[in-house]
């Protein structure tokens, strides 16, 4: 468990290929072809129902698909319960909703997925919860419960909580969209932070600022379609697409970007 | 809401003055608002004390409380002497008399769970060893085994069988109802199927149909020559059909848990078990702390229908009291007696209860 996951040759960290996912007869995504290289930092954008959470959620197996395949870390993802928990582990995730666990405490949000997942020691685990919480200024609210925090530092926590695993690749599903304006600053610079240290990231949002700052490669994603994938000065400048170029002048008009 | 009304009378203690006419002010508000509702309340103050006082007179003043036979019973009031002169019978049933120190030790045992209970600095992991090796160290010290002579479960009776179904029945219990609740809830049919079967079919037939069916039947499936304890027998029956129920509280419990809280613990790599036993159940079980306690109360007040299967609780022993020639028409005080044995545990359970809820309250804030 402890062995580090083989590294696929060309560095690759997620290949999703012609991936097919139905909920009942509704096609919610459509021969999506992916693929994430270390270090690389994806934002996936699109209007609501466009698939792109249901895509980031197949990546670490919340939702199943039923056609094509996804590789982490250079392995397939199947029916293999084992298998799948390890990558997981190695695969962070942040929710729109934070999903702390209520009844334990900042540090035991931090610590137990480390001593319960990692086996790592308990004195082991809280330094680096400690340190992880410092990173994202929470480190004087260890001791508090979730429910005492606002929006914007449960998700700081969140953050901190997912990099105890040392993840390989960071998943956010919309991380500030559930969040009052004034947290969202927040949030959002913790990300900008993990970006320039090289983590790995593939994020769901509407922050177009945080594109244009961050992002190699901005995924637009419409009714379960990749329409277009470009860097972010190509894509903000000149969008091959007209359902793009609607997208873009819906979002930039409303001000919505930072 | 009883506490705030309560409270006004005991913090009179500290502030006698001001808070003495605000105790009166209360009075005329709720008590003597208008002439017709002062008289109402007069009339029910006066019956009541009356009521009090005739109740009081009975139980205690006028009571008899030392003696030795019915021939001592002279007094107006109440005759505690069949509770006194047979309380052996009623604690330890027909327990040798130079063995009772083990009995002595099992209700120790089960009492300290209580501390054990609200002290919040034992660690839990304690707590539960405690719990877990609870039953099995009742049984062996009430039915022998290593070390320890083997008593007939024939000389099983009065308060000892009560609390010890009533212990043993809620350790098990809680357990296999969150199996079972998991079990409904499994992607896995098979599982899923058992369990609502199971769920539903003890959950449709009356505890004492069961109670009948273990003390004939389960011998018809044992090969011969085995036999299983009927006190065992029975301990099962109360131990299934709660758990039937407390399954019911449970999966209740579980449904009403976000599905983020799911998805956060697979996506932090936990597995089936370890997510549910860190993250999951413990949310639950807080959640669901009030009507599982109600059910534990109606675990402990249904340990008295094994009876009818000829186990001697203490309803049995107290029966027997009441046929008995020496005490015959003693019944009024057997009885109270019994009541008020059932309302002291039954009472202190809810208490408990209430005082979880309360702490949970507070860690909610």
């Amino acid at each position: 468990m402890s062995k580090p996951t083989p590294v696929a040759a060309d560095s690759t960290v997620v290949r999703i290929e012609r991936l097919n996912k139905w909920y009942g007869d509704y096609h919610a995504l459509k021969d999506i072809s992916l693929t994430v290289s270390t270090g690389e930092r994806i934002v996936v954008c699109g209007p609501s129902g466009s698939g792109k959470s249901t895509l980031i959620r197949c990546i670490n197996q919340l939702e199943k698909h039923q056609r094509g395949t996804i590789e982490v870390l250079g392995e397939t993802l199947d029916d293999n319960i084992k298998r799948l928990e390890r990558i997981r582990r190695s695969v962070g995730m942040c929710f729109q909703h934070f999903n702390l666990f209520p009844h334990l405490t900042v540090l035991e949000n931090c610590t137990l997925p480390q001593t319960a997942n990692l086996r790592v020691p308990q004195a082991e685990a809280i330094e680096r919860a400690l340190t992880l919480l410092d990173k994202v200024q929470m480190r004087d609210h260890a001791n508090k419960y979730p429910g005492q925090l606002s929006g914007g530092q449960q998700q700081r926590i969140a953050i901190a909580r997912a990099l105890c695993m040392r993840p390989r690749v960071m998943l956010f599903d919309e991380p500030t969209s559930a969040l009052d304006p004034e947290m969202i600053a927040e949030v959002l610079e913790v990300m900008v932070d993990l970006a320039q240290e090289g983590m790995t990231m593939i994020c769901v949002t509407h922050e177009m600022g945080f594109a244009k700052k961050v992002a190699d490669r901005v995924v637009f994603m419409d009714g379960g379609e990749v329409i277009e994938q470009a860097p972010p000065a190509r894509f903000f400048q000149s969008p091959e697409s007209s359902r793009t170029r609607r997208f873009l002048d819906q979002i930039l008009d409303h001000g919505v970007s930072a | 809401m009883t506490t705030t009304t309560l409270s006004t009378p005991t913090s009179s203690q500290t502030l006698p003055p001001r808070v003495a006419s605000r105790a009166w002010r209360w009075a005329r508000r709720q008590l003597f608002p208008s002439p017709l509702q002062a008289l109402l309340s007069l009339a029910t103050l006066i019956l009541s004390g009356w009521f009090a006082y005739v109740a009081l007179d009975w139980l205690v003043f006028s009571a008899t409380f030392v003696g030795t036979s019915q021939a001592d019973c002279t007094g107006d009031g109440a005759c505690w002497l069949p509770i006194t002169q047979r309380l052996g019978l009623f604690v330890y049933g027909f327990y040798p008399e130079t063995q009772r120190w083990r009995v002595d030790i099992a209700f120790a045992l089960a009492a300290g769970v209580f501390p054990l209970l609200y002290i919040k600095r034992i660690d839990r992991r304690w707590t539960l060893a405690y719990l877990v090796l609870l039953p099995f160290a009742m049984w062996w010290l009430l039915k022998g085994g290593p070390g320890l002579p083997d008593i007939s479960s024939t000389r099983f009776a009065g308060i000892l069988v009560t609390v010890f179904l009533g212990v043993v029945g809620m350790v098990f219990a809680l357990p296999i109802g969150i199996l079972l609740a998991l079990g409904r809830r499994s992607k896995k049919p098979v599982i899923r199927v058992l369990s609502v079967l199971y769920i539903e079919l003890i959950r449709s037939v009356p505890v004492i149909t069961l109670l009948f069916m273990a003390s004939l039947m389960i011998q018809l499936f044992l090969p011969s020559g085995w036999n299983l304890d009927i006190l065992l027998r029975v301990l099962a029956v109360l131990v299934l059909f709660t758990a039937a129920y407390m399954a019911e509280t449970v999966r209740g419990g579980l449904q009403g848990m976000p599905k983020g809280q799911y998805e956060a613990a697979a996506a932090l790599g936990f597995s089936y078990w370890k997510a549910m036993g860190l993250i999951i159940l413990p949310q639950v079980l807080r959640n669901t702390i009030p009507p599982l306690l109600t059910q534990f109360v109606g675990l402990f007040k249904e340990t008295t229908l094994v009876m009818v299967v000829g186990v001697l609780d203490v309803v049995g022993i107290a029966m027997s009291t009441t046929s008995a020639p020496e005490w015959i028409g003693r019944e009024n005080e057997v009885y109270l007696f019994l009541a008020l044995f059932f309302f002291a545990i039954c009472f202190a359970l809810s208490r408990y209860a209430r005082y979880l809820e309360r702490q949970l309250e507070k860690s909610r804030q």
